[in-house]
């Protein structure tokens, strides 16, 4: 028998990220997972980030995690979507090796202090007086922690299916988690029943490379780690083609061996990632559909085909397949399939992912009803520091809406709550404008050295990093410009007009066009500075009417946030409440009407309610 | 019954204080049945109050089981309600010891008396009507003019909600084009740009008339500023009076014996207007008098119509001019007054400028109707349509002044490519002012401000 702080079930890369969190605050942490050869597997693409998610990286990074080092050190191709969208929507997405990335996160696993590994297939949970304080393996191991974070992935009650085959898995190849998912229900939690898909593998000697359009990675690669100094991997390309009609008529031959279209699934699927049969028969009339061959990794000849995730029969795969352009000869080496699996509605959870039913329970990832990695492990991040808290007896750590997409997300988890996967967007933030995957850092890495999670050589560093853009800013307002004939040459090599007036550096920055690196040239103090000081600060200058604006707005909504609502509400005492609306408030138990104002079905007027309803009371 | 828990109940006299052939008393709240049912006796016996239905009875006094009244009263079952909740209303014959009597009959049962304006308020809090539909509420009990109450009865119906809802879809479905091309850039959809940038701009175009309505709105809520201005001496106190129909102003033949602005309120065809009379604008020989001319002036700023009076027993003189001078570029109406005296007014500098003037005598009361015509077709335009949205509130007005800027902005970054991150920002601020006049976003500021308004209100 064995006692621990922190006890994480699932090393996927939420658990992974929650181990290593915790394990870091000082908790002595026990990770236990079904299969310890799959830490950190890539059960779908081999890639992280991409549009919104590629934020939940950066703010993983900033806060210390293991995500955005691991994508560096594994990554084979680097891009930054939405270039010309804006600087805060720009979006980075890495192609990793799949092997790589897992050995290397197991491997750091294994040499963090304080953080123990052992395999197993946990059973129930250990709860006394609702409160849990142990798990049980299936053969009886038993271990104490004294807080427990579940990370169950696609595990809990796993059902693949391909075509109208179905078997208990937690993954292809893994053991499903079946007892557990039994257990949760009998304590009382709501569970529900999502469904997720992945794509055929290819083998890469059976494709006809010459025939499709290769898409090269940027140059130079950007990384994801704030820490990151150089991309030491070859870099590799990704390859486009497209569906067509015949591949379209193969998979609608198909449909009558569909779980899908059969009924026999039951789980609701992403409906932003959706499988190929689920497009052709929503978009009858699109003509064809982009598909990204993607490299499973350096040392291995599977390519992973995007956009082809699918659940039909191995035949109805393989006609698809060798109807699209290059892949004409093409051999599958693991078959698409679907997965089913038991999640629990979110709005069970505290922001701190600890559930209101059982304390000290957290939750993480898939089990909370999200897709993605990235998604999970930012979740992870989170349950292993609130956990390490609960056990040091600190507060909760909450990111704010206005801070963090990572905020934004368990904010919308725990408030709305899911009725599909969740996954993250950049239009789910709406303070989007400031949280840039370029700022995360500075946004909060000092929030997390607070708390005693990120290192001190991190923190140093963005201190620095602070202290660098306000003496830039400091040079840019003090210069100034006057209107001479040396000026006027000046600027007239720059593509600018002459000045009348004298101007500050600062104020040529906002001209369009105009960068740090050309004013270089005027004000040598301005030489020695980086590359990303110079792009913060070009930022700030450029766009700072936006940002203003953009704080306005938080300020706004701050006021509500504000007002705490005591936990022990009555909402039945409020008058002007609907029967309906007390319910859900009761349920939610809401934090702030902040909070409360974004549950579905809680309108403006009840908003209005409550507040009457607090300054009749006094209690705001 | 009710479907609400922990509500009181609350009741109140609905129809104007004051001798009324019926006054209506609202009971409202989850008491509302067993009050009624306590109350009221059937004529014919019925013994059970169906939602909905009208009964004739008596209210009986609870305690010495007298009849106090002869009445109609129903029940209405919760949530097809004004409020929302249980409501019973009784029909009384007039008289306010009578319905005093009765409501306190109806306070001994448990209810309370409610505050100014808590019924719709209620009725906002359960969802019955949105923010706006509630404060055209308020404006219909403020009302003077038939104008003002058909604009907040348009409001009560919700058009100027279904407007702007309109509007704030148009906008939604831009946003939405927007945002898919922001978050799913890698999935190769099309963006129809030229079809939001024209949708866009029809979306700026009607939010530009609604607030042009504002103008109107306003005048219509605060009544239209006419000034009546002249030379000194030119009869000036008696229009004024002669339009009044009553004695106001004092009226001496000496000059400047109007020392200040006198100003009070006629209706023409349902319009407010707000009548001024200055003191001339002349020189003046002492301080007081300047003190009322400096304020003239203001007010000729502020004037919706000017009455430029001339007086026609005299000649065309350089102080007419002068006054001329100080309004020519205001909205005038020349008025040619005394005309029953002999007539020495030169009209050529008129006809010269333009000006068909309106002749009357203000003592005799000749041709003062025929002001009022002019007056109104100026202000209202000649047989012109009145728009069908008017906002006469100057919250509303901000707001959608602040969504058609950001709408403006939005589309210019469109138009010059700019990041379309930043045309989503602008367009996300549009349907947040927007929502600020629906209730659907909600600072508590806002919210305040308006049940303050409640609160002085009914």
């Amino acid at each position: 028998m064995d006692t621990f702080d922190v006890i994480v079930v699932g090393a996927g890369h939420a658990g992974c990220e929650a181990a290593l969190a915790a394990s870091r605050m000082g908790a002595k942490t026990l990770l236990v997972t079904i299969n310890i050869d799959h830490i950190a597997f890539m059960s779908c693409n081999p890639a992280v980030g991409g549009i919104g998610k590629g934020h939940l990286v950066k703010e993983i990074d900033a806060l210390d995690g293991e995500m955005a080092i691991n994508t560096d050190t594994a990554g084979i191709q680097f891009r930054i979507l939405n270039m010309k969208k804006g600087p805060a929507v720009r979006s980075t997405r890495i192609q990793t090796d799949k092997m790589r990335y897992a050995m290397r996160m197991k491997a750091r696993l294994e040499h963090q202090e304080n953080l123990y590994i052992r395999q197993g297939i946990i059973e129930r949970l250990i709860v006394e007086d609702k409160e849990v304080v142990g798990i049980e393996t299936r053969w009886g191991e038993r271990f104490y922690g004294r807080a427990i974070i579940l990370t169950t992935g696609t595990f809990l009650n796993g059902l693949i299916h391909i075509g109208l085959e179905h078997f208990e898995a937690g993954r292809m190849g893994d053991f499903p988690s079946v007892g557990l998912s039994l257990c949760l229900k009998e304590l009382g939690f709501q569970i529900g029943r999502l469904k997720t898909g992945t794509c055929p593998r290819l083998d890469g000697r059976t494709i006809d490379f010459t025939r499709l359009e290769a898409q090269e990675s940027d140059d130079p690669p950007r990384p994801f780690s704030f820490l990151t100094k150089k991309i030491k991997n070859r870099l590799v390309p990704c390859y486009l083609t497209y569906t067509n009609m015949t591949t379209h008529e193969a998979i609608m031959s198909g449909l009558d061996r569909s779980p899908l279209y059969t009924g026999k699934i039951k789980g609701t699927g992403v409906r932003y990632c959706p499988s190929i049969e689920d497009k052709i028969v929503r978009f009858r009339d699109k003509e064809r559909h982009r598909i990204f061959i993607e490299p499973e990794g350096l040392d291995t000849v599977e390519y992973y085909p995007n956009g082809l995730a699918t659940s039909l029969p191995l035949d109805i795969q393989m006609a698809m397949l060798r109807s699209i352009r290059g892949l004409e000869n093409v051999e599958i080496t693991r078959p698409g399939y679907a997965i089913e699996y038991d999640f629990v509605y979110p709005t069970q959870l505290y922001p701190t992912l600890e559930t209101k039913l059982i304390k000290n329970l957290y939750l993480a990832g898939q089990i909370n009803g999200t897709t993605g990695y990235e998604e999970a492990a930012a979740q992870g991040l989170m349950a292993g520091i609130n956990a390490a808290l609960r056990v040091k007896g600190g507060d909760g750590f909450i990111l704010g809406r206005d801070e963090s997409y990572i905020g934004v997300m368990i904010d919308d988890l725990v408030t709305k709550g899911v009725d599909e996967p969740y996954r993250m967007f950049t239009s789910r933030a709406e303070n989007r404008l400031l949280l840039r995957e370029d700022n995360a850092d500075l946004r909060l890495t000092e929030k997390g050295y607070a708390i005693g999670l990120v290192s001190k050589k991190r923190y140093d560093m963005v201190v620095r990093k602070k202290k660098k853009i306000e003496k830039t800013h400091d040079i840019l307002r003090s210069v100034k410009l006057r209107p001479t004939r040396q000026t006027e040459d000046m600027l007239r090599d720059m593509g600018l007009g002459g000045i009348k007036n004298p101007v500050t550096l600062e104020d040529l920055l906002k001209k369009p066009g105009i960068t740090i690196a050309q004013l270089k040239r005027i004000e040598e103090r301005l030489d020695g500075i980086e590359e990303d000081i110079a792009y913060q600060v070009e930022l700030n200058v450029k766009y700072h009417g936006y940002k203003d604006r953009q704080i306005e707005m938080i300020n706004r909504a701050k006021r509500l946030e504000e007002k705490k609502i005591p936990q022990d509400m009555r909402y039945d005492e409020v008058s002007g409440l609907s029967r309906e609306m007390v319910e859900k408030l009761t349920r939610i138990r809401p934090l702030s009407l902040g909070q409360a104002s974004r549950i579905p079905g809680i309108t403006p007027a009840a908003i209005t309610a409550l507040l009457i309803h607090f300054k009749k009371q006094g209690v705001i | 019954m009710s479907m609400e828990t922990g509500v009181d109940t609350i009741c109140a006299i609905s129809t104007p204080q004051g001798e009324g052939g019926i006054g209506i008393i609202r009971i409202s709240g989850s008491k509302a049945h067993d009050i009624l049912k306590r109350l009221f006796r059937f004529k014919r016996d019925k013994g059970e109050l169906y939602s909905h239905r009208l009964y004739l009875g008596y209210i009986i006094d609870p305690i010495n089981k007298k009849e106090i009244d002869e009445v109609f009263a129903v029940f209405m079952d919760a949530p097809n309600t004004y409020t929302r909740e249980d409501v019973a209303e009784i029909y009384s014959h007039g008289g306010l010891a009578v319905q005093q009597y009765i409501l306190s009959c109806i306070l001994r049962c448990g209810a309370r008396l409610a505050e100014p304006g808590e019924f719709t308020k209620r009725a906002f809090l359960n969802g019955r009507i949105d923010l706006l539909q509630a404060e055209s509420v308020l404006d219909i009990i403020q009302s003077e003019t038939e104008t003002e109450l058909e604009t907040a009865l348009s409001h009560l119906k919700g058009i100027l909600s279904q407007r702007i809802n309109n509007i704030r879809d148009r906008i939604k479905d831009a946003l939405v084009e927007i945002e898919t091309q922001i978050d799913f850039s890698d999935e190769d959809i099309p963006i129809d740009l030229k079809g939001i940038i024209s949708r866009l701009k029809e979306t700026k175009k009607e939010l530009a008339s609604i607030i042009d309505s504002f103008y109107e709105g306003r005048a219509i809520k605060s009544g239209f500023e006419v000034l009546i201005l002249g030379r000194t001496n030119v009869g000036k106190s008696s229009l004024l009076n002669a339009l009044l129909l009553e004695e106001k102003a004092i009226v001496t033949p000496i000059p400047g014996t109007t020392r200040d602005i006198i100003e009070d309120t006629i209706h023409i065809k349902g319009i407010k207007i707000k009548l001024i009379d200055t003191a001339g604008l002349r020189r003046p020989k002492n301080l007081a008098e300047d003190m009322g001319i400096e304020r003239a002036k203001k007010k000729i700023e502020d004037a919706h119509v000017i009455l430029w009076v001339l007086d026609g027993s005299e000649g065309y003189k350089k102080e007419d001019n002068n006054v001329y001078n100080a309004i020519k570029d205001k909205n005038i109406i020349a008025v040619i007054n005394k005309i029953d005296l002999p007539q020495k007014l030169n009209e050529g500098p008129l006809i010269e400028k333009g000006i068909k003037p309106v002749k009357v005598s203000a003592l005799k009361n000749i041709g003062i109707d025929n002001i009022k015509t002019h007056i109104y077709q100026n202000l209202m335009g000649r047989g012109r349509k009145r728009r069908p949205v008017i906002i006469t509130n100057l919250r509303h007005r901000d707001a959608l002044v602040r969504a058609k800027d950001s709408v403006e902005k939005g589309l210019k970054n469109l138009i010059e490519s700019e990041p379309l991150e930043f045309v989503a920002f602008e367009l996300n601020d549009a349907l947040y002012n927007l929502g600020l006049i629906t209730g659907e976003t909600c600072p508590e500021e806002i919210l305040n401000t308006i049940f303050e308004r409640f609160c002085i209100g009914k």
